[in-house]
């Protein structure tokens, strides 16, 4: 099959593993950030770590929407689907996010009209359904999913529904990447740049941190060839005292991303001033809003949004997770009170959060699991 | 319309992961039908990609965001 036999080859994976550990300089530990959160969950999923030197350590980014959404952000959402007469429209993840008061399934079961949607599209069909209801959709995603909700507006707009709005949540990643750039506590060798925000952002937004930060990156693909051909692009640069921006996924990312969409977000969205991010606090322009022109779009213009900011659980360490500064299992209840079942930060919730990917593949520690590259589960 | 559900092992919407799938027919307001390669079909918007029956595209919570590279 195209693209699993193509990009699951355990020979060509040892031959790359082989060729990484060449380029190591003897007694040089490497530190490489993959900052999508789908990078996390195959480099797991296929027990990568185990065809990397002991030198290379791959430290997990913030590129897990649901992950970095701080819990005030979930209690604002559940206090706009408790308003009178909404219907509150949201992705599977999201569904299991604990807030102060429990998740969106907890206020479902409760009684509070809540559904799961596959897509935005999904809450425009709700919202001509049930014209005496107000929709809300709850917008979260990077630059990923910020053009779905975008084109549903404009949609929306085009059909004169007056009833449909989005509760934006939509993040950006350059912001975040800078922050993490810009924090004492981590001192990263390059980056593997996250695939699919790349399709709509290009790579273009990554040269910066080549060029100011001197740090190499490459725009990675999902499968385990393509994780393990970017870390050894990334090697081969450092190796020849290069730092540049590389693109491993160019069979669909375009180095000028897709302006099309790009255009969409324009049009309905713009940056807030600043956000706050699970972990890495209150980012300037590192979010958008629902634009001026759109305001009877935008459900927090249009409803109560009480704005509360809450503290994580004491006992949770997402934030230093989100860094990349501790291991899923150097947090305190990682595996015991944290589980996927029964999550306390969000790390756990998401099967793209370090923390889950490192739960649901037995990664306790590094180096205990046996390779699985090549079998399809 | 039923409630969805997810499945596999990691979620294709709220997250940083796109899928690929082939255009069968398009249709009306920039919508098109697309094969999904697990034997269903199913709808979505390609208002954002330049796309024909037979192209493959990249599909994130049913909005094409790029066409694959043959």
């Amino acid at each position: 099959m195209r693209f699993v036999d193509e990009f699951r080859n355990a020979e060509q994976a040892q031959a790359l593993s082989a060729k990484i550990a060449g380029l190591c300089e003897p007694g040089r530990q490497y530190k490489f950030m993959e900052v999508c959160g789908g990078h996390t969950h195959t480099i797991y999923k296929h027990g990568l770590e185990d065809y990397l030197p002991e030198a290379i350590t791959l430290v997990h980014g913030p590129g897990c929407p649901v992950c970095v959404i701080p819990m005030g952000r979930i209690d604002d959402a559940m206090h706009l689907a408790a308003t009178d007469d909404v219907i509150m429209t949201s992705f599977g993840d999201m569904m299991r996010v604990p807030g102060s008061n429990g998740s969106f399934f907890d206020a479902k079961a409760s009684g509070t009209d809540i559904r799961m949607v596959y897509s935005p599209l999904d809450s425009l069909k709700i919202a001509r359904q049930n014209p005496d209801k107000r929709v809300v959709f709850m917008g979260i995603g990077f630059e990923t999913t910020a053009p779905s909700t975008a084109m549903t507006m404009l949609r929306a707009r085009a059909e004169g529904l007056g009833n449909f709005s989005v509760f934006c949540n939509h993040v950006t990643i350059v912001p975040a990447i800078k922050a993490i750039l810009d924090s004492p506590d981590l001192r990263l060798d390059g980056f593997l740049g996250p695939g699919h925000v790349s399709t709509v952002i290009g790579c273009r937004p990554y040269e910066f941190i080549a060029r100011d930060y001197g740090r190499p990156v490459v725009t990675a693909g999902f499968e385990p060839l393509d994780i393990l051909r970017s870390i050894y692009m990334l090697m081969v640069q450092l190796s020849e005292g290069r730092c540049e921006v590389e693109n491993q996924y160019s069979r669909v990312v375009p180095w000028n991303g897709n302006t099309v969409a790009l255009r969409a977000i324009g049009q309905t969205m713009d940056l807030r001033p600043y956000f706050e991010w699970r972990g890495l606090g209150f980012i300037s322009h590192s979010a958008l809003k629902v634009r001026d022109t759109f305001a009877d779009m935008d459900a927090e213009r249009l409803f109560e949004v009480p704005g509360v900011r809450v503290a994580d659980p004491k006992a949770c360490q997402c934030g230093e997770v989100l860094k990349g500064v501790l291991k899923p299992w150097e947090c305190k209840v990682f595996g015991t009170a944290c589980t996927p079942e029964t999550p306390i930060g969000t790390c756990m919730v998401s099967p793209e959060g370090a923390c889950a990917a490192y739960y649901n593949y037995g990664r306790m520690e590094r180096h205990k699991v046996p390779v699985t590259i090549g079998e399809r589960p | 319309m039923s409630d969805p559900e997810c499945h596999g092992d990691t979620c294709v919407t709220c997250g940083d992961i796109a899928v690929e799938v082939t255009v069968r027919r398009l249709l009306p307001d920039g919508l098109a039908v697309v094969d999904t390669g697990q034997g269903t079909e199913e709808e979505v918007s390609v208002a954002l990609v330049p796309a024909a029956p037979g192209t493959r595209i990249l599909v994130h919570a049913k909005e094409a965001i790029a066409v694959v590279q043959p």
